[in-house]
C-alpha cells in the first residue's frame, strides 16, 4: 500500500477506494490508504452501511476527502440524487451511535461467514477441478477451474444442470477469466448442499 | 429513434446482475435455486435500526433533507473515520450518498475526458462502466492470482508506456473512430 502511495504522490495521482467490506475482515488488518502520509489532499474514502449492517436495500453509504476534492461531488448530488433517504439516515446514525448493539449483530453475522468460510473452501478444493485459496475477508470465495470452458458458459452450466446460480469470473475482468465467484452469504445448509450438487455436475465435464 | 449515445456505446448491464436475475426468473418458475451470486448478507437489517426509522417516519421525517446529508450523521460518520480510519476528517468533509452513487459521482466529478483509470484486474464489475461512461480510459493492472494484492511494479509499467495525446484533435479523432465502429453495431 505504501507503494501505492508512493506512485500517488510521484505522479500526481488521485485515489478512489471503496472501504466498505471494511469490518468483513477475518484475519486481516483493514487500513486506509487515505491515512497514510501525503494522501490526505488526494484520496476519496467511500464506504457505508450495506455490508457491516445489511442495509443494502437502504441505499446508504458516503464519501470522504478534503473539502477541495468534496466540492464537485457535492454539486453533483444537488442535481442528481438531491439528498439521500431522510429516514435511512436516522437509521444510519443509530446504527453508527449504538455500538453495543452494532458490534453484537455484527459479532454474529462474522461468526456465522466464519463457518461458512470453512465449510466452502473445504468443499470446493474436495471437488475435482475447482482450487480455491481461502479469503481472508468479505464472504466471498474466487475458485479458479480447470474445466475446459469460459466462466460465463460455466456458470450457466452450474445454473441450469445444478441448479445453482454463481458468477462468472470474467464479469469482473480479463483476469477474472478461469475463475467462478462463489458467495457464502447464504445458511451453511444451502452451502453444502450447493457444493453436492455442483460436484455431480462437474463430475460429467 | 438514434439510440446511439456516445457516452452509452461502452456501457452495459451489471454482469453480476444478469445471472441474479436469471436465477430469480427460474426460482419464480418453481425451480429449486441456490444462490451463490448474491452481492450482499443474507442476514436481515437489525431490528434496533429498523426501529430507528419506523420512529423517524413516525415523526414526520419523511422531507429533504440537506444535500449532504444530517449534521448528527454526519458528525457520527466523521468520527467513525476519525478513529476507526485514521482520517482526519470533520462533518464538513462527509457527503452522505449510497456508495455506488459516491463512486459514481466521485468519478464524473473528477475524471476528465480522456484521463486515464488505473484498475486492478479482476476488479468490481462497475468501475470500469463507470470510467468509460465519464469518458476516461482503462487500464487494468492485474492482481496476485492467490491473495489479491497490487504489484507496484505494474504501475511503473503504464508510465513507461502512457497513452500520448500530443494534440487535442487526436484524443477527438481517436474518440470519433471509437464512434465509428460501434455505429453499425446496435447490441446490447
Amino acid at each position: 500500500m505504501k507503494a501505492i502511495r508512493d506512485i500517488a504522490i510521484d505522479n500526481d495521482l488521485l485515489v478512489l477506494t471503496d472501504e466498505v467490506y471494511e469490518k468483513l475482515v477475518f484475519e486481516a488488518e483493514h487500513i486506509s490508504i487515505g491515512s497514510l502520509d501525503g494522501m490526505r489532499e488526494r484520496t476519496i474514502t467511500v464506504n457505508g452501511f450495506s455490508k457491516a449492517y445489511a442495509m443494502t436495500g437502504w441505499r446508504l453509504g458516503w464519501a470522504a476527502c478534503n473539502e477541495e476534492l468534496l466540492e464537485n461531488i457535492a454539486k453533483i448530488q444537488t442535481h442528481s440524487i438531491t439528498c439521500a433517504t431522510s429516514f435511512a439516515q436516522k437509521a444510519g446514525l443509530e446504527a453508527l451511535t449504538n455500538e453495543e448493539k452494532s458490534e453484537e449483530a455484527l459479532d454474529f453475522m462474522m461468526s456465522k461467514y466464519k463457518e461458512r468460510r470453512e465449510l466452502i473452501v473445504e468443499r470446493l478444493n474436495e471437488i475435482e477441478g475447482f482450487r480455491c485459496s481461502k479469503p481472508t475477508s468479505t464472504f466471498y470465495t474466487f475458485p479458479e477451474y480447470d474445466f475446459d470452458m469460459d466462466s460465463m458458459d460455466l456458470s450457466m452450466h452450474l445454473l441450469e444442470e445444478a441448479k445453482v446460480a454463481t458468477t462468472p469470473g470474467a464479469a469482473f475482468g480479463d483476469k477474472g477469466e478461469g475463475h467462478l465467484r462463489l458467495s457464502f452469504a447464504n445458511s451453511l445448509e444451502n452451502i453444502k448442499e450447493a457444493m453436492d450438487r455442483i460436484e455431480s455436475a462437474v463430475e460429467k465435464l | 429513434m438514434n439510440s446511439d449515445v456516445k457516452r452509452m456505446l461502452d456501457v452495459s448491464f451489471s454482469e453480476t446482475m444478469k445471472i441474479s436475475k436469471l436465477a430469480s426468473t427460474m426460482e419464480e418458475k418453481g425451480k429449486d435455486i441456490i444462490s451463490l451470486a448474491v452481492g450482499e448478507p443474507d442476514f436481515d437489517t437489525p431490528d434496533f435500526i429498523i426501529e430507528a426509522a419506523y420512529e423517524a417516519m413516525k415523526e414526520g421525517f419523511t422531507h429533504y433533507t440537506q444535500s449532504q446529508g444530517i449534521p448528527e450523521l454526519r458528525e457520527a460518520i466523521a468520527e467513525k473515520v476519525r478513529t476507526e480510519n485514521d482520517l482526519d476528517f470533520s462533518s464538513e468533509n462527509i457527503l452522505v450518498t449510497p456508495t455506488k452513487q459516491a463512486i459514481f459521482m466521485s468519478v464524473l466529478a473528477h475524471l476528465d475526458d480522456g484521463a486515464e483509470v488505473i484498475l486492478s484486474d479482476p476488479a468490481w464489475v462497475s468501475y470500469e462502466p463507470i470510467v468509460k461512461f465519464a469518458d476516461g480510459i482503462v487500464r487494468r493492472a492485474p492482481v496476485d492470482e492467490e491473495d489479491f494484492s497490487l504489484d507496484p511494479e505494474v504501475f511503473f509499467s503504464y508510465q513507461d508506456n502512457p497513452l500520448e495525446f500530443t494534440e487535442q484533435s487526436n484524443w477527438e479523432n481517436f474518440r470519433q473512430r471509437r464512434y465509428e465502429s460501434y455505429k453499425g453495431h446496435r447490441h446490447r
